[in-house]
């Protein structure tokens, strides 16, 4: 069956002084139908900008596409036009963004910000939408929400607040949610909390959720695959026991080994050595050989591909090749 | 009923009113010839301050009692200036009405909207016709009409009052430089709300940019656009006195500069506190749109 | 090709644009204020008159103001003042007032908007309070009311510091509210919290901490600042406040030196705004908006720059201070070799500075002989001669012989037939006994007011007589009653007090008085103060047949005023010769250059002096000293052989003080009808040691007669070189009058002096020294030959 979302070979880039810089280089994954992908990574790896372009947003922030494909559900987003793009947009595919404080508009009550995207895809009138929107807050777990409909997002909490952006996101019952680092701005109780909404509506509308993090926890949790990123590009690909399992490229299993574990005693955490190479001047050959503790010489002068093994597990190192 | 706050609020702004009246009177009270000579090493005045303050009071109570009495050419005050004072409200309202609209459009136009282009082109476009001073602005529509005049073309009327055509050219040279100031803060304040998260959120829902514009940006741009308002206020004010008395419009203006020029000290004290008011008339009146601004907000928005 | 286009264009984008054509304006106008005569030939002083021109066969009058056409590109102003070089010279008084103002509102603002941020008690209601006053009250009314009153005038004498000062202390707060904004960002930062920590004070802070980050927003907010008090000008202008001191009396009397002002220029906007006379407001307002632009865009370059992260004009400023650190200059020295071009370059950048500060002094190639001028100055002055006053002269030794005798000896040509010029003189007349005296009705106390301090007698013959004051008023009734009742206000001493009348009111008033009235005694109170004794020469357009004319000081004046209702005891004794004898002496070098043969320059000097009154002699030294000048310059040019281009006639005037006067005998004479054309510069009284400024007065050289102006600047030049200033007027000379027409223009030279010296017993030679002489007599002599003989041939 044709998956959900095909991303392949993305290459995003923005302008730097006289100069462009990829971000995004040659990213390709799948997104299943009924799914959770998450798609793991530090920060500056790519993946919010991976989602960005998925959502055909880049350019609003300073992006280029500078090639590859995004085909979701049978249709090619990045050659599609503005005024089909906002169709879909909202309804057919909707994102959870990182900061619920700031993207929310101050200035409008959460219930017609909920109920916004009903009238923009004329899923409902005026009337039924308010109605819709009033339960879609109680779904998401929103108290009082008949009083709260009104209510300017100043007066909710850092975990309401990305409550009703969910109850946002999913109002047209959207076929893929993509949920940018959802639990990040939040305390840790609340995160339990929200992943589980997530789940419970993810098996309710049977939608596919592309799950962006850098929280290993919460993909060992809910997440079916996963895809990991490192420095613009997709290191390794693979169901998500396979891969606590027996991760393969050294940098998952650096990103493993610094989980704290309380069965084994260390004296010291282990962190990944070096650091993240900078976005203007990458290395030659593999982004990740500065930083490997089973670097070969070739790792140094060739870029691995991104290589099938078995089936379903993928993998970007010269150990396998 | 009223908190204690509110009463406090609105005692102090009585204050400022009162203090403002006073102080007005006061400036028009000093006699030209006041000054200080030294006599036998004393600093002596040749004018005795308690005078001043006598004639001061005078005149601030017969304004508190709305008595304003008769100029020094034996007129009735109040029905001068009433005639006068609607004239200038006429101008001053139709000119910030006008200013407000094309400084509006104009701001959304000239700002970014997303898009990152010519900075630099974008600050000359908006700082340069702020700086045309309205001295120019004016003899450029008076030569203009005249010009058309000259040709036969008799739209504008170029000096008085009476008919509507008379108060075309006042009332659009008024509102050319408050329009380009709103302009910038509209595209500052639009630049601005388009670099926030919930304008991607709007996008992400499918919003067209016309949509985000409107209900998303413009929703919270007006509020700080209004707030803006009063830096400007006394700008419009005394552009008001320049453009009145270039084209001879038989304003406020022309009521003080003819009872300044018969050294009628007290009928022009009076004008000048009725001058004054037109500045706490329109701050107020900023602030209770803005107030209804905020209210609106939380009803129906989309 | 296209490839150098697209990186042309990003290069151009990169630039700073505002800030590149903000600070292009700006060096424009700095340029325009420091060096106007670089931007315009005509200078500002020189006027157009009502005069007959012939254009294609016809006699058109011209009458200013005259719109823009060849001759005046932006036309002319209601005094046919050239506006373009008005604008020019009008830059530097503007922006100087506009830059002083900003500064110091930011001087002020700055303090309260720290006090405010800091919630020191009622600062911020201060200053809440202080906006809103001068928001609701408009600026610009505020300013022209208070600028009336006499206070600020008393305190700081000149219009333009009192604007200064109420626009300053009346307008900061706009800025404060802004500055507050900024302050409260500062101090929310995290590392203000550190510095408290650490022990700072709240004065420590303040200093170390928010005002150097305040630093760049200063300079930004001094630029738009200044921006916003050039609107202020130009709002107050239209009103009609001005910044230069000059006014004119009601009788026209000038003698302050006038200044311009883009303002001043705005003020006729309300009259002139129609058809043809549009451009006498709109120039002016565009100047205005160039430099308000310029400014403005400044600003906003500047703001951008110091937002910018790496910004090059940020690293220039963090530069100057090691730049010019003298202890890294030694540092340098010493490490020569590695440091090679900072050191010539900072070495090469100081002794730039020393050689524009230390500047050596000119020497003038032509020495002009001061001491020969002071003895002449001496001689002149000496009481054989009497004080000089026409027609009581002695036959045998009078000055002009004494003058004819020295030409003689430097060998200058006579002008015409002989050195001495005689005419008639219908009259001349001397008061020999002068008494006036104020009675108060009630007490019947007399008080007697002195002569020549108190009042001058401005009419020749004899009266003696104790007539009721009668106070003149201009208001609706009066001219009713003079025509009804003539025989009332003859009988009347008319007292006029002409101080604040309008030149207007006073011809009408004159002309009705003259006509209906003919009075016995008019007293007019004028604005001369006691220690300014006058002498009657200077009382112009008040004189009536038949009628007695005192002139009352400004304090004596008052006086009368306030005595009311009184009689006046007036006693006048003239002493008066009819038919005298004039005698002018004209003498010449003659021109080369036939091309000029109808081209003269005439310096001309006053022979008599103003003689005595009551036995009193007044030697008129300055006057004397002039002569000398004159007689000294013509010495030097003709022993050091100068050949000038054209005829330079060197004239001493007697007779002046009459209306039968010298020079307008000279005129109908030689120049009347034969189409010359005439440079005249009248010398008055020069060489007062108490004088470091000399005045002139160029309002009557046509703004487009470009020899004349470039003499004048030229004379501007050399009175630098001979370190002294040359201040601008309206001066009178009464050889002015036959020198002034289409091809005649005057030049007139005075000195800078109080009137307590001149015309008085008190002008002796004892006020003369050698070295104004030298100054005087090098600047005059230099500019005579870098303008008449193409410079100097040593």
């Amino acid at each position: 069956m044709m998956p959900l979302l095909k991303v392949e070979n993305l290459q995003v880039s923005f302008p730097w002084k006289n100069k462009s810089v990829k971000a995004v280089d040659g990213v390709s994954f799948d997104v299943p139908h009924k799914k959770i992908i998450a798609l793991v990574g530090e920060s500056g790896s790519g993946k919010s900008v991976t989602a960005l372009s998925v959502m055909g947003l880049i350019a609003y922030e300073g992006g280029k596409i500078e090639g590859g494909e995004i085909i979701f559900d049978g249709q090619e987003i990045l050659r599609m036009k503005e005024k089909r793009l906002s169709k879909i947009r909202g309804k057919d595919v909707a994102m959870i963004y990182q900061d619920p404080m700031a993207s929310l508009n101050p200035g409008i009550s959460v219930g017609d910000q909920i109920r916004e995207s009903l009238l923009i895809h004329k899923i409902a009138s005026r009337k039924e939408s308010k109605q819709i929107a009033l339960n879609l807050m109680r779904e998401v777990g929103i108290p009082d929400a008949d009083q709260r409909y009104g209510s300017l997002p100043a007066s909710f909490s850092g975990g309401m607040r990305q409550r009703i952006m969910i109850a946002m996101a999913i109002s047209c019952r959207p076929k893929l949610l993509i949920a940018d680092e959802p639990t990040t701005a939040l305390d840790v109780s609340l995160q339990a909390d929200i992943m589980n909404t997530l789940q419970e509506l993810k098996n309710k509308i049977g939608m596919s959720i592309l799950l962006i993090t850098h929280d290993l926890g919460l993909v060992a949790q809910h997440a079916d695959n996963v895809v990991v990123m490192y420095c613009g590009k997709v290191m390794e690909e693979s169901p998500v026991d396979k891969l606590f399992e027996e991760p393969l490229h050294p940098y998952t299993i650096g990103l493993m080994n610094c989980i704290p574990r309380i069965d084994v005693t260390q004296d010291q955490l282990f962190y990944i050595p070096g650091c993240v190479p900078s976005i203007y001047d990458y290395p030659m050959g593999c982004r990740f050989h500065n930083r490997c503790s089973k670097v070969k010489p070739i790792c140094r002068e060739k870029m691995p591909k991104l290589i099938n093994l078995n089936d379903d597990r993928k993998v970007r190192c010269w150990l396998y090749q | 009923m009223l908190g204690q706050r509110t009463i406090r609020k609105i005692l102090s702004k009585v204050l400022v009113l009162f203090a403002f009246t006073y102080i007005s009177i006061f400036i028009f009270s000093i006699p030209y010839g006041y000054s200080w000579e030294i006599i036998d090493g004393r600093f002596v005045s040749t004018y005795p301050l308690y005078m001043i303050f006598k004639r001061c009071n005078s005149t601030f109570i017969s304004l508190l009692e709305l008595n304003l009495g008769y100029n020094i050419k034996g007129k009735a005050l109040n029905k001068v200036l009433f005639t006068s004072f609607m004239r200038t409200a006429l101008l001053l309202s139709s000119s910030i009405v006008l200013a407000f609209v094309l400084g509006v459009f104009k701001g959304i136009s000239d700002s970014n909207r997303g898009n990152k282009n010519n900075v630099f082109a974008k600050i000359l476009i908006s700082v340069i016709p702020i700086s045309i001073p309205d001295v120019l602005i004016a003899a450029i529509m008076q030569s203009f009409a005249i010009w058309l005049n000259q040709r036969d073309i008799h739209i504008f009327k170029v000096a008085g009052a009476g008919t509507l055509a008379h108060s075309f050219l006042p009332i659009i040279s008024l509102s050319i430089l408050p329009a380009f100031y709103i302009a910038r803060i509209t595209s500052l304040e639009v630049n601005d709300c388009y670099k926030k998260a919930y304008v991607l959120t709007a996008l992400g829902k499918g919003c067209s940019s016309k949509r985000v514009l409107w209900n998303h940006v413009m929703r919270n741009a007006i509020k700080s656009i209004i707030e803006g308002l009063p830096n400007i206020t006394s700008m419009i004010i005394s552009n008001t006195l320049i453009v009145e008395y270039m084209f001879s419009y038989p304003g406020l203006t022309t009521l003080l500069m003819d009872h300044i020029a018969i050294a009628d000290r007290r009928s022009s004290a009076i004008i000048i506190v009725f001058i004054g008011s037109f500045y706490f008339i329109l701050n107020g009146l900023y602030r209770c749109i803005s107030t209804l601004f905020n209210r609106s907000n939380r009803r129906e928005a989309v | 090709m296209k490839k150098l286009n697209m990186s042309l264009l990003k290069n151009i984008k990169k630039i700073n644009i505002p800030l590149l054509i903000g600070s292009i304006i700006l060096i424009f106008i700095f340029g325009m204020c420091l060096y106007p005569e670089y931007f315009t030939e005509a200078d500002p002083y020189g006027r157009e008159r009502t005069q007959y021109k012939y254009e294609n066969g016809k006699s058109i009058l011209v009458i200013p103001p005259i719109p823009p056409n060849d001759e005046y590109p932006l036309g002319t102003d209601h005094r046919g003042r050239d506006l373009k070089s008005l604008i020019i010279y009008g830059s530097k008084l503007t922006i100087f007032s506009a830059l002083t103002v900003a500064l110091i509102r930011l001087i002020i603002a700055l303090p309260l908007s720290i006090a405010a941020a800091y919630k020191v008690r009622f600062t911020n209601g201060f200053i809440n309070f202080f906006n809103i006053m001068f928001s609701a009250f408009p600026l610009i009314i505020a300013v022209i009311v208070l600028s009336n009153i006499a206070l600020f005038q008393d305190i700081f004498k000149d219009a333009t510091y009192v604007n200064i000062f109420l626009l300053s202390v009346l307008g900061w707060s706009r800025l404060s509210h802004i500055l507050r904004t900024k302050i409260d960002e500062i101090l929310m930062q995290d590392f203000i919290e550190g510095e408290v920590a650490i022990g700072k004070n709240k004065l420590e802070i303040a200093v170390q901490n928010i005002i150097p980050h305040l630093i760049p927003s200063i300079i930004v907010l001094f630029f738009l600042e200044t921006a916003m008090v050039l609107l202020s000008f130009s709002q107050l202008g239209v009103f009609g406040l001005v910044f230069g001191s000059g006014y004119e009396g009601a009788t026209g009397e000038v003698g302050v030196p006038i200044e311009f002002d883009w303002p001043s220029l705005l003020s006729l906007s309300k009259y002139f705004y129609r058809g043809d006379y549009s451009y006498l407001s709109i120039y002016p307002a565009i100047a205005f908006a160039f430099a308000i632009i310029g400014f403005n865009t400044f600003g906003e370059g500047l703001k951008i720059e110091f937002e910018k992260e790496n910004s090059r004009v940020i690293t220039f400023i963090r530069a100057m201070p090691s730049f010019l650190s003298p202890i890294r200059l030694i540092y340098e020295i010493k490490n020569y070799k590695q440091y090679k071009r900072s050191v010539l370059g900072k070495v090469g950048f100081y002794i730039t500075i020393l050689l524009i500060i230390f500047c050596p002094k000119y020497e003038s190639p032509y020495g002009f002989d001061e001491n020969n001028a002071f003895k002449i100055t001496k001689e002149l002055t000496d009481d054989i001669f009497k004080g000089r006053l026409t027609g009581f002269q002695d036959k045998d030794n009078n000055p002009a012989q004494y003058i004819v005798n020295k030409l003689k000896e430097y060998g200058v040509k006579a002008y015409g037939d002989d050195y001495i010029l005689e005419n008639t003189i219908q009259e001349v007349f001397n008061i020999k006994y002068a008494e006036l005296s104020m009675i108060d009705t009630k007490t019947f106390s007399e008080k007697k007011l002195k002569f020549r301090q108190d009042y001058i007698v401005a009419s020749n013959f004899n009266y003696d007589g104790i007539l009721d004051a009668e106070n003149i008023e201009i208001n609706d009734g009066i001219f009713e009653n003079m025509a009804n009742e003539p025989d009332y206000y003859k009988e009347k001493a008319l007292i006029i007090d002409i101080r604040s009348m309008t030149q207007k009111d006073f011809i009408s008033l004159n002309g009705f008085m003259k006509y209906y009235v003919q009075p016995n005694v008019v007293i007019f109170i004028e604005n001369w103060k006691q220690q300014e004794a006058r002498y009657k020469s200077d009382i112009i357009n008040k004189n009536m047949e038949d009628t007695v004319i005192i002139s009352l000081s400004s304090e004596a004046g008052d006086e009368l005023l306030r005595m009311g209702k009184c009689k006046l005891k007036i006693s006048v004794n003239a002493e008066k010769r009819n038919d005298v004898i004039g005698r002018s002496v004209v003498a010449y070098i003659p021109g080369i250059d036939e091309s000029k043969k109808n081209d003269f320059v005439i310096i001309g000097s006053n022979l008599d002096g103003i003689g005595y009154d009551l036995d009193e002699k007044y030697p008129s030294a300055g006057r004397a000293s002039s002569a000398a000048i004159s007689l000294e310059i013509a010495r030097t040019l003709i022993q050091n052989e100068v050949k000038p281009d054209r005829d330079i006639i060197f004239a001493f005037w007697d007779g002046n003080m009459t209306d039968d006067r010298g020079s307008k005998s000279f005129f109908y004479k030689y120049l009347i009808n034969r189409n010359y054309r005439i440079f005249y510069i009248d010398l008055m009284n020069l060489g007062y040691k108490s004088s470091d400024k000399l005045m002139i007065d160029n309002t009557k050289i046509f703004p487009n007669s470009k020899e004349e102006q470039d003499f004048i600047k030229r004379l501007k030049k050399n009175a630098k070189r001979n370190d002294f200033e040359l201040v601008y007027g309206t001066l009178y000379s009464p050889a002015v009058i036959d020198f002034t027409g289409s091809d005649s223009q005057p030049l007139l030279i005075d000195s800078f002096i109080s009137n307590e010296i001149v015309h008085t017993p008190k002008d002796t030679l004892e006020e003369i020294d050698t070295h104004s002489i030298k100054q005087v007599g090098q600047m005059l002599l230099d500019t005579l030959i870098d303008s008449f003989s193409g410079g100097s041939n040593k």
